[in-house]
């Protein structure tokens, strides 16, 4: 759940634009000491009074149509000043992808694997931590970073495996990533197989 | 320098890259990223004044939940009273362990800082008369066929009435889940409602003096001039504020509160409404001080607010904490416990506290597309964290024994994990002992039989017998681990909550467990069967329900359209038409009462003050058939139980499952509930109000004034 300040600064009146996943509500609240506002969100009838207590029910956002996928961007104005638009983006839940990526051969270059989805870019990885394991599934080699050779890369739908993998045996990573509106993923294992 | 050439600093490096890079190899660890297991921060009774003396506030801003992101959430924080204020955290944890022991005091100066601005428009109150869906959180415009059911304005004829819908989540309070103690007053009064006010007047001293007084408070004239007036003006200036406020949002003003706590007061009751401030007090009854015909008993229990209409959000916010009481006292089940592992006198690392939770912003009845839409439920819904962590890793050693304190402080749904599943405690190479349930030390028969873990318990909801834990059951389980190392990833179904790493050298624990066990205190010896002399509870059987003719959850296809179930409690919601006190009994009355479930869902009947004995419980197995469970004796004491689902056929014809519990109502007098521990389903009206009166006052005192709603 996001809340929506309503702020004025002299004659300007903000709807702060905000960003959320298509699995949270927004709530409005108007900070502008000196006016009521109306949100025209469908999903949102409240007048928002001012001070003390200024804000709306929790607001569904609704999608453009009912086909449409995110990302996707919906428009609001006020029902009393038709000069204030607001802006809601919405975007995907951020998830994990592939998890288990397609088995690769050593000192060869793999193509670029989506291991994140979702969420707002660009995002922040943290926590990359790897172990690599023998056929009998004792750990090899393990430290920071997805593994030697492999890196991570954004893109603007997700998060990518590249590289070359430089040891045999079956890599096992993890990291975290938090995207551009607080959104949180971690501890998803991914692998993957390198053959001599 | 050439690209060969390497500092000094460069080769330390490399030397510690290697060093941990080529290891000797070892087991392969189940999770990468898994944090380290740590019980939650903890507040102590004082030894020399036999008190716990803490402060537990309720702040509120932004939170991170792993696996989910950043919400504005409320989340308790506590120290004790002595120490400085900590500043306020930014991950999400359970409130802290609170611990004592029998014949302590608990005083707790609750303070309710939740800084509404960051959460939506919600109301404590509707407008008389009736129930008119005026108050009800709103998710604005929901289409009419109502994914979310209310409120009735919205949704004409099948929304949530006031006030059994989500509402006034600012307001808070503290049950002390377990406890046996006054519901009334400033003991585990959860009809008391404290609004919330981010800027307090300092109350330190004049709750000192409350907590310092000998006797507890029994009526709101004894406590402290000051704190009243004040109370009342600020009472005062919320009605104006709330009324201002409404209207500005071009609302309704709800009822002012001020007059409702004059109604109260002048009748000699406590007032319901309170801004800001509790001060909770009661002392532990231990049985050996002969004060008291039940004793608390020793065990772990737990905390948390439990106001009606946001009991729910309140739980997914994480507002609850454990209570652990203790009995030091020679043969008591913290002396035995930690005697026989020569543990000494705290049990430090040996005891594992595990609080369960769900961690979410929005119950998934608010979120449009809830029930299979396109936006569906948060992802905190959905995953159980273990003391606010994301699967951590406990770790122990070979062979070693720990103590674990397990509370389900989840929202209960049953769909989303919110049941601690049998499946927990299969984990290979470990064994299991349990020694408590629901905080009620288990008889000698009981320890040698171990009837959960032993599979002899069905399963409520009709799964794999074993050692389940619906919303609000707790359990005491010693726990042995196996003598290789390795890691273990421990399931609840097919989710992973947590991880033992087994490691380090290994502990010999021969035998691993008590062979003896302690026999049960005197008031935890089996209860007598009920006889011709002992008032019969004419509320029972105690049925859980929904609406007649519904065969499943979900949205119901008939006529009125798709509306999720309405849950109620003997054909009607919590404080619906008629007499709103739906049980009364007797102090001192011995009651057999039979709960039913008329529905598929296993709903957790839970009720306040006094456990009970679970003397039957039948599973049904098809129309007009059942399974049935029934020890001759030893019967487990509990405060939560999963009532079996019900058989509906397809042509509607439904056989209720059945328990049977034993209670007696003693020590204490007063207005509280029973209801789902599914606590959606509490906020939607499955509760009662509970009263036990004198018995010269039996049954003329059990329609007195009564609280407005809780």
């Amino acid at each position: 759940m996001k809340v929506i300040a309503i702020t004025r600064l002299g004659n300007q009146v903000t709807f702060a634009p905000v960003s959320i996943d298509i699995t949270e509500n927004v709530v409005f609240s108007n900070q502008d000491p000196q006016q009521a506002h109306w949100p025209t969100l469908p999903t949102c009838t409240n007048q928002l009074g001012v001070a003390p207590s200024p804000n709306s029910s929790e607001c569904p956002v609704p999608p453009p149509s009912a086909t449409a996928d995110p990302p996707y961007t919906v428009p609001y104005g006020c029902r009393y000043h038709s000069q204030e638009q607001g802006t809601i983006n919405v975007y995907a839940v951020l998830a994990a992808d592939t998890t288990t990526l397609a088995p690769a051969a050593v000192n060869r270059p793999i193509g670029a694997q989506r291991v994140v989805l979702g969420g707002q870019p660009p995002y922040a990885i943290s926590g990359q931590l790897y172990q690599i394991t023998d056929a009998g599934n004792r750990v090899i080699q393990r430290g920071n970073g997805i593994g030697p050779g492999l890196q991570l890369t954004q893109g603007q739908q997700g998060i990518n495996v590249s590289g070359t993998p430089t040891v045999v045996g079956t890599y096992a990573f993890t990291f975290t990533v938090d995207d551009s509106m607080g959104r949180n993923l971690q501890q998803t294992q991914y692998t993957m197989v390198v053959s001599a | 320098m050439n690209d060969n050439a390497k500092s000094p600093r460069t080769l330390v490096a490399v030397a510690v890259a290697l060093a941990f890079s080529l290891l000797p190899a070892a087991p392969a660890p189940a999770q990468l990223g898994s944090p380290d297991f740590a019980n939650p921060p903890e507040v102590r009774s004082r030894d020399k004044e036999r008190a716990l003396q803490a402060v537990v506030r309720i702040v509120s801003g932004k939170f991170t939940i792993p696996n989910v992101g950043t919400e504005n959430l409320r989340q308790f924080q506590g120290w004790d009273a002595a120490a400085k204020t900590p500043p306020a955290p930014t991950a999400v944890s359970p409130g802290p362990t609170l611990r004592a022991r029998l014949g302590d005091r608990v005083n707790i100066a609750f303070l309710n800082m939740t800084d509404d601005r960051l959460f939506s428009y919600t109301f404590d109150t509707t407008s008389p008369p009736g129930y008119s869906g005026f108050g009800c959180d709103r998710t604005m415009n929901m289409p009419k066929s109502g994914d979310y059911p209310g409120p009735a304005e919205d949704h004409p004829g099948i929304g949530d009435k006031f006030p059994n819908c989500f509402h006034g989540s600012s307001t808070a309070n503290l049950h002390f889940h377990g406890t046996h103690t006054s519901p009334d007053g400033l003991s585990d009064n959860v009809l008391v409602q404290v609004l919330p006010q981010p800027r307090q007047p300092d109350w330190t001293r004049t709750f000192q003096q409350i907590f310092a007084a000998p006797t507890i408070p029994q009526k709101w004239g004894d406590l402290p001039q000051a704190y009243r007036d004040a109370q009342a003006a600020m009472i005062r200036d919320h009605d104006r504020a709330a009324a201002a406020a409404a209207k500005k949002n071009n609302l309704r003003p709800p009822d002012p509160l001020g007059p409702k706590n004059e109604v109260r007061i002048k009748a000699g009751y406590w007032p319901q409404y309170i801004m800001g401030a509790y001060p909770n007090t009661f002392v532990i009854p231990d049985y050996a001080s002969g004060k008291y015909k039940a004793g608390q008993a020793p065990g772990t229990h737990w905390y948390h607010a439990h106001k009606h209409g946001s009991t729910s959000l309140h739980i997914l916010n994480g507002l609850a904490g454990v209570l652990v009481i203790e009995s030091n006292a020679e043969g008591g089940y913290d002396h035995v416990i930690r005697k026989f592992y020569g543990w000494g006198n705290v049990y430090g690392d040996h005891e594992k506290i595990l609080v369960f939770q769900q961690y979410d912003a929005t119950q998934n009845l608010q979120r449009a597309g809830g029930g299979g839409g396109k936006k569906g439920e948060g992802k905190g819904s959905k995953q159980v964290l273990l003391n606010g962590k994301l699967t951590p890793t406990i770790t122990m050693k070979p062979g070693e024994v720990q103590l674990w304190r397990l509370v389900n402080a989840t929202e209960g749904n049953v769909f989303n994990g919110g049941i601690i599943d049998a499946s927990l405690f299969t984990a290979p190479g470990f064994t299991f002992r349990q020694t408590a349930m629901d905080g009620v030390q288990f008889s000698p028969s009981n320890y040698a039989a171990q009837p959960f873990l032993g599979g002899q318990v069905p399963n409520a909801g009709g799964g794999t017998a074993g050692l389940t834990l619906a919303g609000g059951n707790r359990a005491d389980v010693l726990v042995q681990a196996p003598a290789a190392t390795g890691i273990t990833a421990f399931k609840s179904g097919t989710g992973t909550v947590f991880f033992v790493n087994v490691t380090g050298p290994a502990v010999t624990q021969d035998p691993p467990f008590p062979s003896a066990w302690p026999e049960m205190p005197r008031y935890l010896q089996d209860l007598r069967a009920p006889g011709p002399k002992d008032v019969v509870n004419p509320g029972s059987p105690v049925k859980f329900q929904w609406e007649q003719g519904r065969t499943d959850t979900g949205l119901l296809p008939a006529t009125p359209p798709n509306y999720p179930p309405h849950y109620m409690i003997n054909n009607k919601q919590f404080e619906e038409t008629g007499p709103i006190v739906d049980q009364c009994m007797p102090l001192d009355g011995l009651q057999d009462w039979v709960l039913e479930n008329w529905t598929t869902v296993p709903h957790p009947f839970h009720i306040h003050i006094n456990p009970f004995q679970v003397i039957r419980i039948e599973a049904p197995t098809g129309p007009n058939q059942w399974s049935t469970y029934t020890p001759k004796d030893n019967w487990v004491w509990q405060d939560v139980i999963g009532l079996p689902v019900a058989n509906i056929t397809t042509a509607g014809q439904v056989t209720p499952g059945r328990v049977t519990i034993r209670h007696t109502f003693v020590d204490f007098i007063g207005t509280y509930v029973l209801h789902c521990h599914i606590l959606g389903h509490e906020d939607r009206g499955m509760m009662q109000l509970v009263r036990v009166v004198r018995a010269s006052q039996y049954p003329m005192g059990c329609q007195g004034i009564t609280p407005e709603h809780h």
